[in-house]
């Protein structure tokens, strides 16, 4: 007889144990999943945009925004940052005549001005 | 429509300066204007002035100097000529050009054979600090250079005064207005009808018959660098003020003469000067940069590039465009 009863003893203890695991591991899934829905919606709150954002004013603001807003360029560069630049007109030939008639400083459109070394 | 030109010269960086406006009327507003800057950029940027900024900055020895705004901007705008040029176009030649007896104005060095400035006694040469000695703080209002660097900012202070003069006179005389100093010119505000006429040759203090070229421009800026002026004996030699930061020495150009046209005198002067100092690698890059370009060859020759008319042209054309480029033999430098 002792020997039957340490036997149900044993089997109820092994069940118990059991039963504790299984316990054990349903709060753990249970809080596993809990632990992950808060940090995804504290995220969402965090970052402007997410799926959560909604709640908040301003979320909604930068989430309806953040689809319809045309991207931001980068400022302009400032003139001096850029390369040589050409001249917006070109020179132009002047008409060539004879010397007789070349162009003079007091008749020709503007005047003669002397572009040289100096 | 065409309007009643009228012009004024005077002196101005030891050469002669022009301004000239489309209304006879507004003569008199301009040229104030343009006295008032040539004065403004002569005390804060010449060399030989004791009492200029830039002497102070100089003679600073490494520490910083507070400045102005005009003498801060031109050491900006020199930087950025090196910046753009890879360091052909430096502000840190001082020392070089003193060294090759360059040290006072120009008007005042003795007078040699021939007329020309002559520099007695050997000197030793001095080479290019390189223009990233300079430190210029736009906050401060400060320019620091290394120990032992000397700026000269002949090469762009002239071209920004150019451009601020023919800017400034154009809005307080109200119209077209364009400014020439020693053949660095501006334009600014609306032009003649047919654009200002000007003639392309190797001094700007020749007539208008020299061996050039006649055209017409009617925006932004003119710029004409040569190694046919501002030359001075000294015992190696004859020397000029174009120097190459590479040697220190008087650049040994293929180029004679270079005129460019830009959007603005400063950016004319940065590219007429960096292609005497570069040599034969300047035309295909002046083309790359569609700056239109008139290069006269030490052997008399004219090559035109980046659109520069070729008709009127007295001296003997190499070629244009893509045909002429062809010829630049690769590797080829000044």
């Amino acid at each position: 007889m002792t020997g039957t009863d340490d036997r149900s003893r044993a089997v109820l203890g092994r069940d118990a144990a059991l039963t504790r695991v299984r316990r054990t591991r349903r709060w753990v899934i249970a809080g596993s999943a809990a632990l992950t829905a808060g940090i995804a919606a504290l995220v969402s709150v965090v970052a402007p945009g997410r799926s959560f954002a909604s709640k908040s004013p301003t979320g909604t603001a930068a989430s309806s925004s953040s689809s319809t807003a045309i991207p931001q360029l980068p400022p302009a560069a400032n003139p001096g940052s850029l390369g040589l630049q050409g001249p917006s007109q070109p020179p132009q030939s002047v008409p060539s005549s004879p010397q007789s008639s070349a162009p003079s400083p007091q008749s020709s459109g503007g005047g003669g001005v002397v572009s040289g070394g100096s | 429509m065409r309007h009643a030109e009228e012009r004024a010269t005077l002196e101005a960086f030891g050469s002669t300066a022009l301004v000239a406006v489309t209304d006879a009327g507004a003569l008199a507003a301009a040229r104030a204007v343009v006295e008032r800057i040539v004065a403004e950029f002569d005390h804060a940027c010449s060399r030989f002035r004791p009492d200029s900024e830039l002497s102070a900055v100089n003679a600073a020895a490494g520490a910083a100097v507070h400045v102005g705004p005009v003498l801060l901007e031109a050491a900006t705008v020199a930087l950025r000529a090196a910046r753009l040029t890879g360091g052909d176009v430096d502000p840190t030649v001082g020392q070089a050009l003193i060294s090759l007896g360059y040290d006072r104005d120009f008007a005042e060095l003795p007078v040699g054979v021939g007329g020309g400035a002559a520099v007695p006694g050997p000197r030793p040469l001095a080479s290019v600090p390189g223009w990233r000695t300079v430190n210029v703080d736009a906050e401060r209002s400060t320019i620091r250079l290394g120990g032992g660097v000397s700026l000269d900012l002949g090469a762009t202070a002239k071209a920004l005064a150019a451009d601020r003069a023919a800017a400034e006179a154009s809005a307080a005389a109200g119209c077209g207005v364009l400014v020439s100093f020693g053949g660095d010119l501006a334009i600014a505000g609306p032009a003649p009808a047919e654009g200002w006429h000007i003639r392309v040759t190797d001094d700007h203090r020749s007539g208008f018959d020299a061996p050039g070229q006649w055209i017409s421009l009617s925006s932004g800026g003119l710029a004409t660098s040569s190694t046919a002026v501002r030359q001075w004996l000294t015992d190696t030699g004859t020397a000029h003020h174009l120097i190459d930061p590479l040697t220190g020495r008087s650049a040994d150009s293929v180029w004679r003469t270079v005129s460019v046209s830009a959007s603005s005198c400063v950016d004319a002067n940065i590219a007429s000067t960096a292609t005497i100092v570069r040599g034969e690698k300047a035309a295909p890059w002046l083309e790359a940069l569609a700056l239109p370009s008139r290069l006269v060859r030490t052997n008399g020759t004219v090559l035109h590039v980046g659109g520069w008319p070729s008709e009127g042209e007295d001296l003997p054309l190499e070629g244009s465009g893509s045909t002429a480029l062809s010829l630049v033999p690769e590797g080829s430098g000044s």
